[in-house]
């Protein structure tokens, strides 16, 4: 065999993948060829100060405990999916201003990411749901507080007019409890979580993007579509170019109220 | 809504504790992918992720960290675009770092390259040496293994890791020369 074909099956060699004739005849070579030989040996020591010597940085721990600590058992009516879901979520955020919330949801849609051809047709209800699910069962509060969230005035009016009001003062049904940037289907968006009575709510404002809605047209005016999945009720509709999505386990007329509240200028 | 096989208590448990048990194996994958913090996390976290929806999709009795891997790089390579993307040609840095050769006794660089060096020539190769190289010499995957989890043919496989240590080694001593010069 050549000194080339030898040197093409020095990594089979490594991998034990040659048959016991081939691997023979490689090692004979090796044993009088000082040129492969010597390539062997600087591969050998290449590989060894790469494990040896080269970063390889852990998770961090506190990325780790969080993980562990919400993947051990505890008393939970939530599937154990629901809990690692959220449990692999869990990262040490800094802190968001909404500001900076709403300059993404503003910007992003002007520079898409353009999702492969089999991502396009996505798992909204699916994802939405998830999100909910981690949204529910995070330990801590929002890092928007509800008051940021209200289109008030100046720059925030101007940032927000994607979005619409989010919020309902004077309304007691829906509590508006805070937001959250969160990452769903391979993109920043904005969750809003609600209140109804002691049912949490999630909202998604997603760019829209790549995103199709639910086949099923919903029966009240607007393009509103809804779907039920694992128990929880899910109403999407699309605003310019932003997809809003509400998940919660409520009746379903309850979601399609929020929705139109949500949909009022 | 879903009609996918739900897990036992104690597949679930099992499942939960080899995940974590490649978690570190992960995180060090995705660092050499993108050096940003935050995108690392999201990266394990996306993979933890996909792992558990498509849990029943898992092969019992292969290899489960090369599955999760190979879902990690799937992920990498939808955020960034890079899916199935051929590396065009050789960077530029070949001609470079070969013309240096010669004067310092490789193995002597070799040996006494410290994790810094290591790491500035791994970060100068390419995405797909680097990923191959790392696959295969850190982590020890097969060649088959590597070849799944990039996507690619076997013999590519074997190109990329004997033409990324080709550069790494030219690296390192185009490093260790430039260092000699300076004092
Ligand atoms: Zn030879």
């Amino acid at each position: 065999m050549s000194c080339e074909t030898i040197r093409e099956s020095l990594d089979e060699l490594r991998d034990g993948a040659l048959a016991e004739q081939e691997a023979r005849a490689v090692r004979e070579h090796l044993a009088c060829c000082s040129s492969c030989a010597t390539e062997w040996g600087m591969t050998e020591m290449l590989r060894e100060a790469i494990r040896d010597r080269a970063s390889a940085p852990a998770a961090p721990s506190a990325f780790r405990e969080a993980m562990t600590r919400l993947l051990g058992p505890k008393p939970t009516t939530v599937s154990w999916v629901a809990r690692l879901q959220e449990a692999i979520r869990l990262r040490p955020l800094a802190a968001v201003a909404v500001a900076a919330a709403l300059a993404i949801l503003v910007v992003v849609p002007l520079n898409l990411q353009v999702l492969s051809t089999k991502e396009a047709v996505t798992p909204l209800v699916e994802e939405s749901v998830n999100e909910h699910i981690r949204q529910t069962l995070r330990e801590r509060l929002p890092e928007i507080p509800s008051r940021e969230l209200q289109p008030v005035h100046g720059t925030h009016q101007r940032r927000l007019e994607f979005s619409g009001p989010l919020s309902f003062p004077d309304d007691l049904e829906f509590q508006l409890v805070g937001g959250q940037v969160s990452y769903v289907l391979g993109r920043r968006v904005l969750a809003v979580t609600y209140r109804k009575g002691d049912r949490p709510i999630t909202l998604l404002v997603l760019p829209g993007a790549g995103i199709r809605l639910p086949e099923q047209p919903g029966t009240h005016a607007g393009r509103v579509y809804h779907a039920a999945d694992r128990g929880f009720q899910t109403v999407h509709w699309q605003q310019g170019p932003l997809i809003y999505s509400l998940v919660a386990d409520v009746e379903h007329a309850d979601l399609s109220r929020l929705a139109e509240k949500l949909q009022q200028k | 809504m879903t009609d996918r096989p739900v897990l036992s208590e104690e597949e679930q448990r099992r499942f939960t504790q080899a995940l974590l048990e490649h978690l570190d194996a992960l995180h060090s994958f995705a660092w050499w992918l993108t050096h940003r913090r935050e995108e690392i996390e999201e990266l394990v976290q996306e993979t933890c992720l996909r792992a558990l929806r498509f849990a029943h999709q898992f092969q019992p009795g292969t290899n489960f960290k090369a599955w999760l891997f190979s879902i990690l790089k799937h992920e990498w390579f939808r955020r960034t675009g890079l899916a199935r993307r051929e590396v065009q040609s050789d960077p530029a840095l070949d001609d470079e770092v070969f013309r240096c050769q010669g004067g310092t006794p490789e193995a002597e660089v070799i040996k006494s390259a410290l994790r810094e060096d290591l790491d500035a020539a791994l970060r100068r190769l390419p995405e797909e040496y680097r990923s191959a190289v790392l696959l295969f010499d850190l982590h020890g995957f097969s060649l088959k293994e590597t070849a799944e989890i990039l996507d690619v043919p076997d013999g590519t496989v074997k190109s990329r890791l004997s033409r990324g240590r080709q550069m790494l080694r030219a690296s390192l001593v185009a490093y260790t020369e430039s260092k000699s010069r300076e004092q």
